[in-house]
């Protein structure tokens, strides 16, 4: 099977083709689907199979660019791209982002900043997914206690701004800006601002490229419809993964080819993924992102525990929990995406 | 009107668990800021390699080659390569993983 593997030659290794496209593939299938660029998922799957971390990164970097290309414009085909919305969020993440690395910084300098910045991501994590999840339940047992017993409890199918989102519209800070896409009628622009470098200062605190941050952000805080959201975190998760793509090229730690052959596969996943958001409602999307996230974090606290214990079964447990998270994942998706299309409906 | 009575009553609550939420991660940033010594485990960086890195082009052929030399000859030239392939690449397959798709039926 030697003609299924490629010589990589900037990392000099030898790396099976078809394992790149099944990470791509399961990665942008996800990508399509949530909006976010997934790095949390390729990064440790290309370290599993023999990629050394900085090359893991930098070629991860450069393969969320591509696909998330591809992704924003599917979505932006789809309606589901507020790109004055997206605008804002860019030029907010980037001062945010700024200020998160000098906080990486700081922290370097006071004590040892991994496994400060891996308790921070746990927290934020679990909370969101353990609040998300509570949100879908909520919703969903109020819906159904106000039906009949004899009909089925689904999610309403038309999302409402949150109130959080209903308070922060509330503050009317000039300049105020109109986002129709989001139907959002007017917002203070200092709010936005605000909000975003909030965002990016997470982003770059974090070290993570801020779609999975960006959108529960979008959704509300802002109130844009999950859909919409999902296209807009991508546009800016596009940006700055083209950033990360450039300087960890500079830093020659890109591997152009193996990010070429992951870009087939996630091509395919991202328009599938993005596809089956017509057939998931929003706040099933936001029940599949929750337990995605949880997973998430579970396979961090794993790995806070492989560094506390020296044991490495921990960090192998961490890296095949996000595997497994992402490609029973990417099934479900797939699964639904077929079912939707077989009965031309919502479900 | 009952829907919207226990929705408006569930809107509180999420509410006042989103601010719980905001104000325990901010918390625990700043408490692990200026107590890094309550953090018991220990990580770090993994370690980036030599940026001077040079790679032998000897065994190298084709396209192989040409990505090699320009590693080892102009960085930021390489750099540049690869954002621009990279964002290239992806609108060009792109466009044909769309059409195949709509050819299999799924518009």
């Amino acid at each position: 099977m030697d003609f299924l593997n490629i010589y990589l030659p900037i990392s000099g290794i030898e790396f099976s083709i078809i394992i790149l496209l099944i990470i791509g593939f399961c990665v942008g299938t996800l990508g399509g689907f949530f909006g976010v660029g997934g790095a949390w998922i390729v990064t440790p799957a290309l370290n599993i199979f023999g990629f050394n971390m900085p090359f893991a990164i930098g070629t991860d970097l450069a393969h969320i660019f591509g696909k998330s290309i591809i992704a924003t414009k599917k979505h932006s085909k789809m309606g589901n791209v507020d790109w004055r919305l997206g605008f804002f969020s860019i030029i907010g993440s980037i001062i945010g982002i700024e200020l998160g690395k000098r906080m990486v910084l700081y922290l370097e300098k006071v004590g040892n900043v991994g496994p400060v910045v891996r308790w921070v991501y746990m927290v934020f994590l679990f909370g969101l997914g353990i609040y998300m999840a509570y949100e879908y339940y909520s919703v969903t047992k109020k819906t159904s206690s106000s039906h009949s017993e004899d009909v089925k409890a689904d999610p309403p199918s038309e999302e409402k701004a949150s109130p959080l989102s209903n308070k922060l519209r509330s503050f009317k800070i000039p300049p105020m800006i109109s986002l129709p896409v989001s139907g959002v009628p007017g917002i203070s622009f200092w709010i936005l601002f605000s909000l975003f470098a909030i965002t990016g200062f997470l982003s770059g605190f974090m070290g993570v490229g801020g779609g999975f941050i960006l959108l529960p952000a979008l959704i509300y805080l802002i109130g844009c419809p999950t859909t919409v959201a999902v296209g807009t975190s991508l546009l800016s998760v596009c940006f700055m993964s083209g950033y990360g793509c450039f300087t960890y090229s500079l830093s020659g730690r890109t591997e152009l080819v193996a990010a070429v052959i992951m870009l087939f596969g996630a091509a395919i996943g991202a328009q599938i993924g993005a596809m089956a958001t017509r057939f998931v409602r929003g706040y099933g999307i936001r029940l599949l992102f929750s337990i995605m996230i949880i997973i998430a974090g579970v396979s961090v606290a794993l790995k806070q525990a492989h560094s506390a214990f020296g044991n490495a079964i921990f960090g192998t447990l961490a890296a095949y929990c996000v595997l497994g998270a992402a490609s029973g994942m990417t099934a479900l998706i797939f699964i639904k995406l077929i079912i939707g299309y077989r009965s031309k409906g919502v479900t | 009107m009952l829907v919207k009575k226990r929705l408006s009553e569930g809107k509180k609550a999420s509410v006042s668990g989103a601010l719980f939420l905001i104000g325990l991660y901010f918390g625990v940033i700043i408490a692990a800021s200026l107590y890094p010594a309550l953090v018991f485990a220990g990580g770090g960086s993994e370690d980036a390699g030599d940026l001077e890195h040079k790679v032998d082009l000897e065994d190298q052929s084709g396209i192989n080659l040409i990505i090699a030399k320009l590693y080892n000859d102009n960085r930021l030239l390489f750099a540049l390569a690869v954002t621009v392939t990279m964002a290239v690449v992806g609108i060009i397959i792109g466009q044909i993983t769309g059409v195949l798709l709509r050819l299999l039926g799924l518009k």
